[in-house]
């Protein structure tokens, strides 16, 4: 990992956010040496980069992570997160109340039980995380409207969505995508528009943080509609959805955000299929000029593993290249202190870059 | 045991006779499992009517063994029958040789080719790797089964062929994926009850 110094001091608060191109996660100083993550993804071992991170500066997430979230289900912000929720002893897990429902989990089950792959998913993660706290403590809180979800300090963490509407919407969309006799073996594809997603709005002393997750328009339309959800307007925002224009509200930019409030991106790439696109670079600067990617998103590397020469000969006489599935791990730090007049610091660390530099 | 005898007997003429009229159909393999399923159907019914195919056969073949007036047998001198297995044929088969297996998915179809990750199961890597693979990769039946979210394996290897010539081999096969039965949905609802159970106050 590059370097990346060491923890802040107990009265400073920091955000970090990673983006390696697929896959998200988030860190959270809350103050005093007790730290949430948000979300999961993986490095090129396989390990959940926010506890790489962590270890990397110096903490130990083994005893000093509160609360992990996990906004929702799928591949791109769960990998890793049973190897997490396992690791982090004292953690409280966190999700969407839906995920625990019983139909739910009773498909993800089956699923896991019958139609077994050697690739991990959404469904897998779930399924373990659920096995391993079910003999755990502390138990889980569940994420819906308006809920605090934490409240230590100066910290105090809410969840803005799902709404309980949303629900039944989503397991019937579920039933529909189950396995049914004659077709081919397959997992089951992210579901749009995604109105699952848990939306954070954090408070670290005077500063708001607002985390976007995956959560799409007709979501972001019912918290704005939300009488109940707290008061305060964001000076940072996790753009939602990986800057998509499917989760642009310009409501969302002129009511709960602070005028030209720090973003970031965290830019996915699957095929030929990239977030942001020029356009949505486009508007997210037209909406603030303090706007950041944890990563250019050129086109992944190569595969670097190592195959004999008939093998690339097989693959090279079809035409067919391998790549690896994200480039080099970037990330936007930010930190700020109860006490100084500096203002954040921000940090663009590996391969993040300021918005206006993306390249798709 | 003197059943036993008569079984084996019985057996042994009617799938000489059945083998021969399958020769011409399919390789000795399904003629092999084809009898297998049958026999015991005609011990049990006295007839092979119901595993008769869609040529014939099964009443054919039965007519030249003499065979389908045969007395049932209790069910337990069924039990204990162990039928003699035919040896295979030592004529070389085809054999396929893999040297790299991947077992991906696909994300994207486009007109020409598809997008999939892939896990390298030959190394034993849980990391994924991205490839874009024409559609002339896939076979007509499998690319029928091709949709967001397929599962298949990906096999490049060395292939023999009966006559013993070596060459080189890309395979992918889409995987069928059996539905999901009541045993199955049980099973789900039990963990679930009890994960709400334990997780949900």
């Amino acid at each position: 990992m590059t370097q990346v110094g060491g923890s802040p001091d107990g009265e400073e608060f920091e955000i970090t956010l990673f983006g390696p191109g697929y896959g998200e996660g988030i860190v959270l100083h809350t103050g005093d040496g007790r730290w949430a993550i948000i979300d999961s993804c993986t490095n090129a071992d396989g390990e959940p980069l926010a506890f790489r991170y962590l270890q990397s500066i110096g903490v130990d997430p083994t005893n000093e992570v509160d609360l992990i979230v996990a906004t929702h289900w799928h591949d791109d912000h769960i990998r890793g997160m049973a190897a997490l929720v396992r690791a982090c002893k004292k953690a409280t897990f966190c999700c969407a109340s839906v995920l625990c429902d019983h139909e739910f989990l009773a498909i993800t089950h089956a699923l896991e039980k019958h139609h077994f792959s050697s690739i991990g998913s959404g469904v897998h993660e779930i399924h373990e995380v659920f096995s391993h706290l079910a003999s755990k403590q502390p138990k889980p809180v569940f994420a819906i409207a308006n809920r605090r979800i934490l409240s230590k300090g100066a910290c105090e963490i809410w969840s803005l969505s799902p709404r309980d509407s949303n629900f039944l919407s989503f397991l019937r969309s579920i039933n529909q995508l189950l396995p049914s006799q004659g077709r081919s073996k397959r997992r089951i594809p992210s579901l749009s528009p995604n109105r699952i997603s848990v939306v954070l709005w954090i408070k670290l002393a005077d500063i708001i943080v607002l985390l976007g997750s995956d959560l799409e328009k007709p979501g972001w339309i019912e918290i704005l509609q939300d009488t109940a959800r707290p008061n305060g307007k964001a000076s940072v925002f996790k753009v939602a959805h990986h800057g998509s224009q499917n989760a642009h509200e310009p409501r969302v930019w002129r009511q709960m955000l602070e005028d030209e409030p720090v973003a970031v991106v965290t830019p996915w790439r699957i095929g030929h299929r990239s977030l942001p696109s020029q356009q949505d670079v486009q508007r997210i600067l037209s909406c603030t000029p303090n706007a950041y990617a944890t990563t250019k998103l050129k086109s992944p590397p190569r595969s670097s593993r190592r195959r004999s020469n008939m093998i690339r000969r097989t693959l090279r006489e079809s035409g067919i290249e391998l790549r690896r599935i994200s480039g080099p791990t970037g990330m936007i730090r930010i930190r700020w202190s109860l006490h100084s007049q500096d203002g954040w610091r921000i940090e663009k660390i590996g391969s993040a870059c300021h918005l206006e530099d993306f390249v798709t | 045991m003197l059943e036993l005898d008569r079984s084996t007997a019985q057996f042994q003429t009617h799938s000489v006779a059945v083998s021969s009229s399958l020769h011409e159909y399919f390789s000795e393999e399904d003629q092999i499992r084809h009898i297998e399923r049958t026999i015991p159907r005609v011990l049990r019914n006295g007839t092979a009517a119901h595993a008769t195919d869609s040529y014939g056969i099964d009443r054919l073949a039965e007519k030249e063994a003499g065979f389908s007036n045969s007395e049932p047998l209790a069910e337990e001198t069924l039990r204990i029958l162990n039928f003699p297995r035919r040896h295979k044929s030592e004529l070389p088969t085809r054999t396929l040789y893999p040297l790299q297996e991947w077992e991906g998915y696909i994300v994207e179809i486009r007109t020409s080719d598809f997008v999939a990750r892939l896990v390298d199961l030959t190394a034993g890597s849980i990391c994924e790797e991205e490839a874009v693979i024409p559609l002339a990769e896939v076979s007509d039946k499998d690319a029928a089964k091709m949709d967001l979210g397929s599962i298949f394996r990906w096999v490049i290897g060395y292939e023999r062929s009966l006559s013993g010539t070596k060459k080189r081999v890309s395979q992918i096969v889409f995987r069928d994926l059996p539905a999901f039965t009541e045993t199955d949905l049980r099973a789900g609802q039990t963990w679930a009850s009890e994960i709400v159970r334990l997780l949900k106050p």
